[in-house]
């Protein structure tokens, strides 16, 4: 079990015991009036054809048409497809993903005793949000609702090496079921972001020497072939005995992705800086002064996790924080994707993109920030995409997503519609009429 | 009629014309290709198709909207000042759970960069409110935002008093500690009533007693809530605590302007409303502690489909810059557009005491104006130019999207 492959094949062995018992539930839904979804929000796999939509692509084209959906991929887009539910003109896009958000990982900020994203020490990098996770949190569908299908989930950030994101669908019952991917990649924090936790650095130079100590003590790569495993001479090294060097092994070995928490300029540079340093496949998360540092994420490859749109410069942390900034970057050919960095207000995804868009960044890349670009980024295809092969994660709405005034009426995740209904419907419904005392 | 106004309007020397703009008054139907007129600082015309009087300034409003300027009716703007520090920490007097004696004005950072970022998003009145962590915080302050660098430029002159009180999780939580609480919500209660019953005892001890009892300004501003000289604005979240409250309220004869927050207000919204209090509120903030977890984003539609006045406010100095955002999400609850956009300003005008001067488009009242790039509701929309008693506060064009250092 050396690599973090691995380590997600064994994690999705241990709760493949539990994933069995729901998946059956849900293939056999009872509940007639919560339109046979159950526990998990997702009702049963089936083939299905909706036409006369207004299609809006994860490009930001929008045409009208149709899509037909098989075994959980779309399989056809576009006028040709006639047949099915007729949407009567209702937009259709792809799912969208917050592409750095800690959706799941607490019921209520302010109660310490229903959070799961922290940990205490400064440096924990076999921290796995994963573990922090409830895919029954009542924050999920409210997310859900709003179009949201897919998340990158991060542990609480604010320490120097906050442990390792996962990637998630945004329904299901069981941890199994909704992990996409339960080991994404390692956060780590710079500038502010990187002070805090126990024994943690209490300023950036602190910050970047002990990210440099951690790295330099990290077992050192092991040659691979392209994926085909080990092709030096003699038996294969043995993996590193603890996850947190097998984590930063491969990390090094540029198999495990990097997230460097960076919202100041100075920081984001020092980031990009570290990553060519120790040769580590990098991302920027949120990136509030990206744009000042453009030209070098651009030259460097470097794509930005960005967000929240809404970052103010209201601290010295991010004095030059501008809501043209997704614009900006834009121009200067860096790819970003959207994330709220939120748990209760990831509800705010598409609305933040749409301010983006008041800012300047156009909307054909406003939208494919909201569904493709996180996929893209993140190395995992077909998510967010409005073609042929994709996952089918859809949503619809009763117009332009980016406007708060249309709301969400559909969604369908893995070609399995979810269900809608959220604490906050329950709530709705239940207190439409008083009671007289 | 047009030839009416435009004979005023001329008689006046019009400063300050905009024409063909779509002009949505809020308390009337929206005017196509409609003029606004603005002279001494108050607007003097309003009409579709007036003509500009000779010698104004002429702003062509073709293809843009132009609305009341909006009103914040919860704002900490200026006591939490940017760049956020601890040495800006401004809004909360924690040294016991009454200070009536507070006034939020002697906090106000005058040039927070915050007011000029609120300005762009086309806001033209605030109430800043000392914070929750005491269950009478003090004193709030009215003000208009103009640029200025003195408190007395701020301020809207003449605006009813207003005072911040708190109930529920905050205050119990900061005085956990002491040994007198308050400590749980029926110590809340029980300070309330302690508190106006010793505001009555000490009137009662100056008028009979023969030597003299030294004037309390705490007691004084508690009397004058008592005697309903002060409106009162109470933090509130869940629907218990509404009714808690006012029951406390009701036993001492105070009314209670607004309940703010409130996100379980939809609960008891028929009680407010017989109360004849107003909200105020977000539109879908939720779950950042437990008492704000049954938050709905149909409270407000639920709230003003019983007749209940209600202020959309932010609370926040980043989301004062997108009310018209805000007030759009509203929208996709179900309410009218119209009643989406009086919650951004008629309403809170109103639960400011302030509706006969500002919070619409009509002649008579305060030219505090906001020109929009496209519709207010649309999230893609800018302020463009924002005008506070006819003078331009805010140019797009000029300044770009203020930054934070001024």
């Amino acid at each position: 079990m050396r690599s973090p492959e691995l380590s997600r094949r064994a994690a999705l062995a241990a709760f493949a015991a539990a994933a069995a018992a729901p998946r059956s539930l849900w293939a056999a839904p009872t509940d007639g009036a919560a339109a046979g979804l159950a526990a998990g929000g997702l009702g049963p796999a089936a083939d299905f054809s909706l036409c006369n939509a207004t299609l809006l692509s994860h490009l930001g084209g929008v045409q009208t048409g149709g899509v037909r959906v098989e075994r959980g991929r779309i399989v056809e887009v576009g006028p040709q497809v006639t047949s099915g539910e007729d949407l009567g003109g209702a937009w259709l896009c792809p799912g969208f993903t917050d592409a750095g958000c800690t959706l799941g990982m607490y019921e209520i900020d302010g109660e310490p005793g229903t959070r799961d994203d922290g940990d205490k020490p400064a440096v924990t990098a076999d921290a796995r949000a994963i573990d922090g996770y409830n895919p029954l949190s009542e924050t999920i569908p409210v997310a859900r609702a709003e179009g949201v299908t897919t998340a990158l989930v991060t542990p609480g950030l604010g320490r120097l090496v906050p442990g390792q994101a996962a990637l998630v669908r945004t329904a299901g019952g069981t941890i199994a079921d909704v992990a996409l991917r339960p080991t994404a990649g390692l956060v780590l924090g710079f500038g502010g972001a990187g002070t805090g936790g126990e024994g943690g650095a209490t300023s950036r130079i602190a910050v970047m020497r002990m990210l440099r100590q951690i790295f330099d003590e990290a077992p050192d790569p092991v040659p691979l072939g392209d994926g085909e495993g080990w092709r030096g001479r003699g038996a294969a090294p043995e993996p590193p005995e603890h996850e947190a060097d097998r984590v930063l092994q491969a990390a090094k070995e540029r198999r495990f992705k990097v997230y460097a928490v960076a919202d100041r300029a100075d920081d984001i540079e020092r980031a990009v800086a570290f990553f060519d340093e120790v040769g580590l496949d990098g991302l920027i998360l949120g990136g509030a002064e990206a744009w000042v540092v453009a030209p070098l994420l651009e030259r460097s490859g470097v794509g930005v996790l960005l967000g929240p749109v809404n970052t103010q410069p209201d601290s010295f942390a991010h004095l030059h924080a501008r809501y043209d900034n997704a614009a900006r970057l834009a121009a200067a050919g860096v790819p970003f994707a959207f994330r709220t960095g939120a748990n209760h207000g990831v509800r705010q995804l598409r609305v933040m993109v749409g301010l983006a868009v008041a800012h300047g960044l156009s909307r054909e890349l406003a939208v494919t920030g909201l569904t493709s670009a996180a996929g893209e980024l993140l190395g995992a295809p077909g998510l967010g995409r409005l073609e042929a092969g994709a996952r089918a994660n859809l949503v619809r709405t009763t117009g332009d997503p980016l406007q708060p005034r249309h709301r969400v009426t559909g969604v369908w995740i893995d070609g399995r519609p979810a269900s809608l209904e959220t604490r906050q419907t329950r709530l709705r419904d239940t207190w439409t009429r008083l009671s007289p005392r | 009629m047009s030839a009416l106004l435009l004979f005023a309007a001329t008689a006046f020397a019009a400063e300050l014309a905009i024409v063909h703009a779509h002009v949505i008054p809020v308390d009337g139907p929206p005017i196509v290709d409609g003029t606004v007129v603005v002279d001494g600082g108050k607007i003097t015309a309003v009409g579709a198709g007036l003509p500009p009087p000779p010698g104004a300034r002429v702003v062509d409003g073709a293809g843009k909207f132009l609305t009341p300027g909006l009103i914040d009716l919860h704002s900490h703007m200026g006591v939490y000042p940017w760049p956020g520090l601890n040495a800006h920490s401004d809004g909360n007097e924690a040294v016991h759970p009454v200070t009536p004696q507070v006034w939020a004005g002697d906090s106000v950072r005058v040039t927070d960069p915050a007011f000029s970022r609120a300005r762009a998003g086309g806001i033209t009145t605030a109430l800043v409110l000392p914070g929750s962590a005491n269950l009478i915080g003090g004193e709030a302050v009215t003000l208009k935002l103009r640029p200025a660098r003195t408190l007395d430029g701020l301020l809207l002159e003449g605006a009813p008093r207003a005072i911040k009180m708190a109930c529920g999780e905050n205050p119990k939580r900061v005085y956990r500690g002491d040994q007198d609480g308050p400590q749980t919500r029926m110590g809340n209660e029980a300070w309330m009533r302690a508190t106006f019953q010793s505001a009555l005892d000490y009137r009662e001890a100056r008028a009979r007693s023969s030597d003299p009892v030294p004037v309390d300004l705490g007691l004084e501003t508690v009397l004058d809530v008592l005697d309903g000289e002060v409106r009162v604005h109470v933090h509130c979240y869940r629907h218990d605590d509404i009714l808690g409250v006012l029951r406390t309220m009701d036993r001492f004869g105070v009314k209670v302007t607004a309940f703010h927050h409130a996100v379980e207000a939809y609960k008891v919204r028929d009680r407010i409303a017989a109360h004849g209090a107003g909200v105020a509120t977000w539109p879908d903030w939720w779950g950042f502690k437990i008492e704000a977890y049954d938050a709905i984003p149909d409270n407000i539609r639920l709230l003003k489909e019983a007749g209940v006045t209600v202020a959309l406010h932010s609370d926040s100095a980043d989301m004062v810059q997108r009310l018209g955002v805000e007030a759009a999400k509203v929208v996709g609850t179900g309410l009218d557009e119209a009643r989406a956009l009086q919650t951004i300003t008629l309403d809170p005008a109103r639960l400011l005491g302030l509706e006969q001067r500002i919070g619409s488009i009509a002649v008579g009242k305060d030219a505090d104006l906001a020109l929009w790039s496209g519709h207010p509701l649309d999230v893609t929309s800018l302020v463009e130019r924002t005008w506070i008693d006819g003078q331009l506060v805010f140019d797009r064009a000029v300044e770009g999207t203020p930054d934070a250092q001024p």
